[in-house]
This record gives C-alpha cells, sequence and structure tokens, in this order.
C-alpha cells in the first residue's frame, strides 16, 4: 500500500505521516470492497447504465 | 403565545394565499425569530433583513393586484448555502469561495422562486459540504436547538439546525453519504434524500457529480411532499436529471401504509447499537406494526461494498473539482478536508471506473434481494444519542476516520445504490435529544416513503414538539 500514498505525493499534494496511514488504511479498505463487488469481467457493460437500471427498477414502485 | 414562525410551511402558504396574513407579517415574524436564535445556534451565515421585506412586499402586491400563486407564494426559505444565483455572494461554507459571486441560477432556486418562494438569507454548512458533524473553523459549528452543546449533524447543519428551530420553513441541503438525513435526524426533523437524478443539480455546488443529490429538510411531511412537488422533475440544464414522470407526492400522503411490508435490516446497521436508540427504533416499529404494516427483520447484503466503492467515488470526483485548490490553496480549507479527502488521487482511473460501471449490477441485485419483499428498508440514522460537538470536533487528528465514519455508518451506504432514503424522527432520549430513522426505498419511490412516514406522523405528533431552544 505505501505506493499509493506515493501517488498523491506524485499529483503534487503533501502528505503527513499521518495522511499517509490514513490513506493507506483507506484506500485498503477500499480495494479490499472492489474486488469482492467485481466479480468476473465487465467486458459486456455498457456506458451509463446505471441510468437506465434506476428507471427498470423504479418502474416497479407502489 | 403562538408565533406565525411556528405554523408548518404548508399552514403559512396555504394562510398566505388566503390572505389571512401577509407575506410582510410572516418575514417580521422570521426575522424576530432568527435575531433570537441566531446567537445560540449560528445557523446563517448571511442575513438580508432589508432585501427580505422587498421581497416579502412584492408577494403581497402580486397577490394583491390578483395574480395568479405559486403553492409557496410568499413564504421565506432558506437554503444550504451552495445554491447559485446570479448576483448575489456564495461561500459553499469555505474560506476559499467567501467572495465568490456565481452567473447563473440554479434550477432548484428558479423552481422555487417560480412557486413563489422568498428568501431572507444563506445557511451554514459544513465546508464544501464536506462532513458529517456541522463543525465548520470558517463560520463557526452550528448548534442543536435540542441542546445547543450537541451536534446538528453536517453538511447540511444551517438547513437541520434552522428548520428544527423555527428561523425558516424547509430548506434545501444536499445528501453526498448522509448530508441530508444526518441532519435531519439529530435536529428532529424529516430530511428527504431523493433518487439520484430526481431533482435537478444544474446551479448547484458539485461534491462528487455521481453521488450528489438535492432534497428538503422540513418540519413536517406534508410540508417535504410541497417542497418536492417543486423542485423534481427533468431539467433540460442537468443531462443526469430523470426523465421518469413526478407524482404529485402531496396528493398521495393519504393513502395510509396497510399491507406495506418493512425490511429491517439486523446486520452493520445495528452493530453497536446503544440501548436507548435501540428502544426508541424498536417503539417507531411497534407504531408501524399497529398501522398494520408488517415488519421482516433480516440481514441486508452489500454494505462493505457500498461503503468501500462510494470511498473511490467521493474521493476521486472530490480531488477531480478541488484539484487547482488542492495545490495551489491547500492551507484555505480546514486541516480535515484534504486530511479527509486526498486518498482520492490514490486510485488508478481503472478502479475509479470499476467502481462506476459495476453500480448498476449492484443496484440490481440489493433491489431485487431487498425490496422483492418489501417495500420499505427501515435503517437507524444514528447507532448513539446525537454526541456533544466537542466530542466530535476532530480536526484532522487521530481519531478523524473514526468518529467521521461513525457517525455516517447508517447513511453512506445508501448513496452508492442512489435509492432515495426519508429520515424521520423516532422521538427523544431522556436527554431530550431527537433520534431518527431511514426509510428507504426502490428507485423513484418517494411517494411510498413519505405516504408511509405520513401514516407515522399521525400516530405520533413529534413536529408539534418545539425545541427548548425557542424558551
Amino acid at each position: 500500500m505505501k505506493q499509493r500514498s506515493e501517488l498523491v505525493r506524485q499529483a503534487g499534494i503533501s502528505v503527513s505521516a499521518a495522511d499517509e496511514e490514513r490513506i493507506n488504511e483507506t484506500v485498503a479498505a477500499s480495494l479490499k470492497a472492489l474486488d469482492k463487488a467485481v466479480r468476473g469481467s465487465l467486458f459486456d457493460t455498457e456506458p451509463q447504465s446505471f441510468d437506465v437500471e434506476m428507471r427498470r427498477l423504479g418502474e416497479h414502485r407502489r | 403565545m403562538t408565533s406565525v414562525a411556528d405554523w408548518t410551511l404548508v399552514e403559512t402558504a396555504d394562510a398566505i394565499a388566503a390572505r389571512k396574513v401577509s407575506s410582510r407579517e410572516v418575514c417580521e415574524a422570521v426575522l424576530e425569530r432568527i435575531k433570537g436564535a441566531q446567537p445560540k445556534l449560528n445557523a446563517y451565515i448571511r442575513i438580508d433583513e432589508e432585501a427580505a421585506r422587498t421581497r416579502a412586499k412584492a408577494a403581497d402586491d402580486a397577490l394583491a393586484s390578483g395574480r395568479s400563486v405559486g403553492p409557496l407564494h410568499g413564504v421565506p426559505l432558506d437554503h444550504k448555502d451552495m445554491f447559485y444565483r446570479p448576483g448575489v455572494p456564495v461561500t459553499c461554507g469555505s474560506a476559499i469561495r467567501r467572495d465568490f459571486v456565481p452567473d447563473v441560477l440554479a434550477t432548484v432556486l428558479e423552481r422555487l422562486d417560480g412557486a413563489g418562494a422568498t428568501t431572507v438569507g444563506a445557511l451554514n454548512m459544513s465546508e464544501f459540504a464536506n462532513g458529517p458533524t456541522g463543525v465548520n473553523v470558517h463560520f463557526g459549528a452550528t448548534r442543536n436547538p435540542w441542546n445547543t452543546e450537541h451536534m446538528t449533524g453536517g453538511s447540511s447543519s444551517g438547513s437541520g439546525t434552522a428548520v428544527s428551530g423555527r428561523l425558516t420553513y424547509a430548506s434545501l441541503g444536499s445528501d453526498t453519504g448522509g448530508s441530508i438525513r444526518l441532519p435531519a435526524g439529530v435536529c428532529g426533523i424529516y430530511g428527504l434524500k431523493p433518487t439520484q437524478g430526481r431533482v435537478p443539480r444544474h446551479g448547484a455546488m458539485g461534491l462528487s457529480f455521481s453521488l450528489d443529490c438535492l432534497g428538503p429538510l422540513a418540519r413536517t411531511v406534508r410540508d417535504c411532499a410541497r417542497m418536492m412537488n417543486v423542485i423534481a422533475g427533468p431539467d433540460p440544464n442537468d443531462a443526469t436529471c430523470s426523465a421518469a414522470p413526478v407524482p404529485d407526492y402531496e396528493a398521495d400522503l393519504g393513502n395510509g401504509a396497510s399491507g406495506l411490508k418493512i425490511a429491517v435490516a439486523t446486520n452493520h446497521y445495528w452493530d453497536g447499537m446503544t440501548a436507548e436508540v435501540g428502544d426508541l427504533l424498536e417503539a417507531a416499529l411497534g407504531i408501524f406494526g399497529k398501522l398494520d404494516v408488517s415488519i421482516a427483520r433480516r440481514e441486508v447484503p452489500y454494505h462493505e461494498e457500498m461503503r468501500g466503492l462510494g470511498s473511490i467515488i467521493i474521493g476521486s470526483e472530490f480531488c477531480t473539482l478541488h484539484d487547482e485548490w488542492l495545490k495551489t490553496r491547500h492551507d484555505a480549507y480546514a486541516p480535515l478536508i484534504p486530511a479527509r479527502m486526498k486518498h482520492g488521487y490514490a486510485y488508478t482511473a481503472v478502479e475509479y471506473l470499476k467502481a462506476i460501471q459495476v453500480r448498476p449490477r449492484i443496484v440490481k441485485a440489493f433491489v431485487d434481494d431487498v425490496f422483492g419483499a418489501a417495500d420499505v428498508l427501515f435503517l437507524p440514522v444514528l447507532r448513539f444519542p446525537v454526541p456533544r460537538i466537542a466530542d466530535v470536533d476532530v480536526r484532522d487528528g487521530e481519531r478523524m476516520n473514526e468518529v467521521l465514519n461513525s457517525i455516517n455508518h447508517c447513511t453512506w451506504p445508501i448513496n452508492y445504490l442512489g435509492l432515495p432514503g426519508l429520515s424521520v424522527p423516532a422521538g427523544f432520549t431522556r436527554d431530550g435529544l431527537p433520534v431518527g430513522f431511514q426509510l428507504v426505498g426502490r428507485p423513484f419511490a418517494e411517494a411510498t416513503l413519505l405516504n408511509m412516514a405520513a401514516a407515522y406522523e399521525r400516530e405520533t405528533g413529534w413536529p408539534e414538539r418545539k425545541p427548548p431552544v425557542l424558551g
């Protein structure tokens, strides 16, 4: 994870020791969640399909 | 003696339309209320007394001349200081934009103007809508009308305290991780985060364009519904705004809750629940039971994914919007803001886009699972009594993530799903602090949420209770 706080530095943002710890902790948790969420390929997904899905799901509202 | 300022939004609007009270009388009552409460609550960033009087007179003149009036005619409504109006300074709760004067009109303000609403001033908020406590180092912390030592929640902190403290009749807020539902729940009022795309965002400050939602905070369900009737619907200036038809939310409020089904999330959202808050939430569920609502307790999926992916999206999008200032005006932010958000630079483009691209799959799986057998999901707002400001003013210290994440623990995941969530008062702790719960629904099910809350409200009468700050 250390290289992740390095990415922040490379973007031109100051990173203190406390920042580094927080960044690494937050990024680790987020990437763990991403790994869990993305099962299989995203090859057949479409652009901006969230809005389309919301409309479909909303058609069943009471 | 009851002041006009104690009336609800709908009572006031209807009384003005029926010429039982003038907009000027309403304006004066509100200004007097603000004068007394502002030193205690710090709800306002700016108060424009003379402009408010001018607008109130114009509203009365319009009514006297027989011009047709809208559903909010002559009612002063003040909003989180992040909605743009040409020529009027808007701070976004920040030092960086302290003197910013926009040249566009927010669609939501244009719609409120069209409905006849007036305004008195601009409300305090967390800096750049970032932070769930209501602490703001530039403009001071807002204070809770039920106990001024306690936080209001954020980021629509001024909206929460001003509506609860009866300084304004309803208020617009924004919600990216709980910023409408938290201050509403913490201040004992209603707050609706609509479905992603239900309310246009043109002319409103952005925090995270994939997750930001605008919506009302109000003292009653009917007030919320009237606000939604005015602000919801497609907007040619906002390509992300949904074209889905908008129901008449106010007309639907009498449908009753009988036969509806509530799912109560037993995992994650209930972890670490304190006994006192848990008892009040159970009592609220008991009221729904009496209304012939069936209640099923169950585990709810994806909370870890929703929090983590939401974090990737908010971090990346915040750093995109703030990139120039984070590099050139870093010290003009409260230290908490960059400390909390700079992780957004640490994700790759592929990781960010994966978090976006997998979103429809997760929302479909969540909705099919949870709403296949229920109309509404019941969640807490907070799992503990409203904390003291001193205990949550963590700045960028060691406890920052722990404290802030504990406050938005129950609200944050819902933004990733884009679902509507309504914060509803559940009563008060022994110390007199409000407790709230969330009703979360299918996409575009705002009418169901409001209707259920209206049935519940008729049984509780919480909006009648006056906060101690009013004396």
